[in-house]
């Protein structure tokens, strides 16, 4: 290698980092177009935004590589740390998916040689530009882990982290990344605390309802579903009202004669909460036809719906606990199928009262016979209002939109044969 | 109209060029720049094994430089038995199944401390039964793949506890019978691959709901023919392999439209460099080369060598092994 082949490197590298140090408030970087050096610093600062001419770019970025590869392989010969971190800076600005970067460092970061808070800032800005970047949102769980085992403020974390997670999934659709961080914050962070759970999930109603192409957006909404049904704990009284009218509304809509009077706060806590997200998903759906994402998460609600009623029946029939997962101990309700096999199997253990997580029903909740063939009788016809609604969906899509007819009997294929639901023949006005 | 597709047109080439793959991954890496050759050697030894896969499936493997490539490896050996992607990086699971690939292709496993290898995979189990991709923690479904994969190649399956390998990669399974990166994440096709990949190679894929997956993995076929990876995602020529090489491991490749995939892998090769890029038109890659080429071969094409769709390696290697990892039939 040549000796300093690009003498202005250190320089831009020194530019990048004093912006950073001085703009806390410093949100994006990016490139910018420039491909003729004008003789004056690259280092572009305006608006709490960091850019960066791209005439500049091949040159820093191999000038730093290299550096930073001597340093990795002489390891005794210990580069001056805040050289080091400023070569990484520039290298991961530029190049972020390589891991042997982010772990240098982290071994700064173990050594106290970079300050944890100021990486996370770091992070953000460089996800401004790379908002699917797997390696930085690794580094950000891997620093808020030691923040939180350092006894950092959880309410703060947490909040910092959503806002990061929103801003990559608004800057790239179907962020795979950005929504799985979210998940692991809420998980890990937030602990799955029924308040932040809400909080997103209210939050979360407004951003899929903006964005009907992002099925990861949505999919994060299945996960606080997931999370909001295996609540243990009683929900208030608010919750338990809301989910009841959703459910209402539900069977209201399919011009159903019966009514149902489910008491079981639980029951109704359940059936309500999927029944307003099938509301709000039949809404999106007419309004903004031919969106796949749409259609799949229906299907999701569909599912969790249909196996809610028949797993309630099957409790109260006494033919089976409905403990969805034995082998793999999962949150998720749809690890394994409680086919019948399952509920054969199951069928010497079984209790009649369950509740639809296998955990035994409290003292208080168990039913009389009069109570179990009324809940019977409710879930009956609600699932006859579900059909109701899938019938009337299919049908309703508009002859001049051939996406959503190509949709709309997909989805009838998919409630027949996958849901196994028995549907009448549906023909989309064509 | 709303749908995320591309549109092929009659200039996209409609012939495989073969032996304009065999001089492109041939020729790939001599006329590197220096800029391009330190954005992209972070990740040099999969980019190895990507070239040298596909060059083998065409049958121009004495083209490459051996024992240039087993030299490689050898010092890309850490002290801790993992590999990296090149010297001076930092071992990753990933490129360690790279390596193991390669020597396994080339049948010179003894190029490596294989004891130590093994004792570097096992040490990145965790108690769930997950696998971290590296000491730094970050766990991935693909990394339970790579962690199987590689030991089966060596014979050394018993290092870890598979049981609990399995478990973790149902407790990635979501209602559309797909599986994420981790528990709860979006059913991914990449992901997909890598989670029946784990199950196959331990013979367990009697815990997947195949008909519930495969209709799952068809729904990725787009009208141009080509595949994507998850719902309202542009189709993508390494995504007819994740998803092709899935539904073959179901038993269920012929729930697919062949012609029409087979038009649109064409599509994306580069009639004037050779090689496959990610959709027709764009710039051509080794990765995309290769998963072009596998994904052909998968179809039926004659001029290519079968591959086995677990490992993604050609057949006749995993057959020399004595591999014979679980497929389901209809």
């Amino acid at each position: 290698m040549q000796d300093d082949p690009f003498p202005a490197a250190e320089r831009i590298l020194s530019d990048i980092e004093a912006v950073f140090r001085k703009d806390p408030k410093l949100k994006e970087f990016d490139i910018v177009p420039v491909t003729v050096n004008h003789n004056k610093s690259p280092v572009i600062h305006v608006e709490h935004c960091l850019g960066l001419e791209s005439w500049c770019v091949r040159h820093v970025y191999c000038y730093t590589y290299h550096r930073l590869m001597d340093a990795r392989q002489l390891r005794t010969r210990r580069e001056d740390p805040a050289l080091l971190a400023r070569l990484l800076s520039g290298a991961l600005l530029l190049n972020p998916d390589v891991t042997t970067f982010w772990n240098m460092r982290r071994e700064m970061l173990q050594a106290s040689r970079l300050d944890m808070h100021r990486e996370l800032h770091f992070t953000a800005v460089l996800l401004s530009r790379k908002p699917k970047c797997a390696e930085a949102f690794a580094h950000r769980k891997w620093v808020v882990r030691r923040l939180l085992l350092a006894g950092a403020d959880k309410d703060e974390l947490l909040e910092e982290e959503l806002q990061v997670s929103q801003y990559a999934a608004d800057h790239y659709p179907n962020n795979y990344h950005a929504w799985s961080h979210r998940m692991w914050c809420v998980t890990h962070i937030a602990a799955l605390g029924i308040d932040c759970l809400l909080r997103e999930w209210t939050a979360s109603e407004v951003w899929v309802s903006s964005h009907v192409s992002d099925y990861s957006g949505m999919q994060y909404r299945q996960f606080l579903l997931d999370c909001l049904l295996d609540l243990k704990n009683s929900v208030s009284e608010d919750i338990v009202d809301t989910a009841r009218q959703s459910i209402q509304k539900l069977l209201s809509c399919s011009r159903s004669e019966n009514s149902v009077d489910i008491t079981q706060p639980a029951v109704v806590k359940s059936l309500g909460l999927v029944a307003s997200e099938l509301l709000l998903n039949t809404d999106l759906i007419l309004r903004f036809a031919g969106h796949e994402a749409l259609w799949c998460h229906r299907r999701y609600l569909l599912m969790t719906f249909k196996k809610f009623i028949s797993c309630r029946r099957v409790d109260m029939n006494g033919i089976g606990g409905c403990r969805y997962s034995k082998v793999p101990v999962t949150r998720n309700r749809f690890a394994e199928k409680p086919s019948e096999g399952m509920s054969l199997q199951q069928k010497g253990k079984s209790n009649n009262h369950m509740n639809v997580d296998g955990v035994p029903l409290e003292k208080d909740q168990k039913l009389s016979s009069e109570e179990l063939s009324a809940l019977d009788r409710d879930l009956c016809h609600l699932q006859g209002a579900m059909i109701w609604h899938e019938v009337k969906l299919i049908s309703s899509c508009r002859p001049d939109e051939l996406h959503q007819q190509r949709l709309a009997r997909q989805h009838h294929r998919w409630l027949l044969h996958v849901l196994k639901l028995d549907i009448p023949a549906v023909t989309c006005p064509s | 109209m709303l749908m995320k597709d591309v549109v092929l047109t009659p200039n996209h080439p409609k012939e495989l060029l073969l032996q304009k793959h065999a001089d492109y991954i041939a020729s790939y890496g001599v006329n590197k720049d220096e800029y391009e050759y330190c954005m992209t050697e972070y990740l040099r030894m999969s980019g190895i094994y990507w070239g040298l896969t596909a060059i083998e499936l065409i049958g121009n493997l004495e083209r490459m430089n051996k024992q240039e490539v087993l030299d490689f490896i050898k010092v890309c050996q850490d002290d801790s038995g993992g590999i990296s992607a090149s010297t001076g990086h930092d071992p990753h699971l990933l490129y360690t199944l790279s390596a193991v690939q390669i020597l396994s292709m080339y049948d010179a496993l003894d190029v490596i401390n294989v004891e130590r290898l093994v004792q570097y995979v096992r040490s990145l189990q965790q108690p769930d039964g997950s696998f971290c991709g590296d000491k730094w923690g970050e766990v991935d479904t693909r990394f339970s793949f790579c962690a199987v994969a590689c030991l089966s190649l060596l014979g050394k399956l018993e290092a870890i506890d598979v049981e609990k390998a399995v478990e973790f990669i149902l407790s990635c399974m979501n209602f559309d019978g797909g599986f994420g990166s981790r528990p709860g994440s979006e059913s991914h096709a990449g992901l997909i691959y890598c989670c029946l990949g784990t199950l196959s190679i331990t013979g367990q894929l009697h815990h997947v709901d195949a008909d519930l997956l495969g209709w799952w993995l068809c729904e990725r076929q787009l009208p141009s023919g080509g595949l994507n990876g998850r719902p309202e995602k542009l189709p993508d020529v390494c995504y007819s392999w994740w998803v092709l090489s899935s539904l073959c491991i179901l038993g269920r490749l012929h729930w697919i439209h062949r012609e029409a995939l087979v038009t649109f892998v064409l599509a994306c090769q580069d009639p004037e460099t050779g090689g496959f890029s990610d959709r027709p038109g764009d710039l051509p890659d080794p990765f995309h080369t290769l998963f072009g080429l596998a994904a052909l071969s998968l179809l039926g094409d004659p001029a290519i060598k079968p591959v086995n769709p677990t490992y993604c390696m050609p057949q006749h290697v995993i057959d020399r092994l004595g591999l014979r990892p679980q497929k389901l039939s209809l």
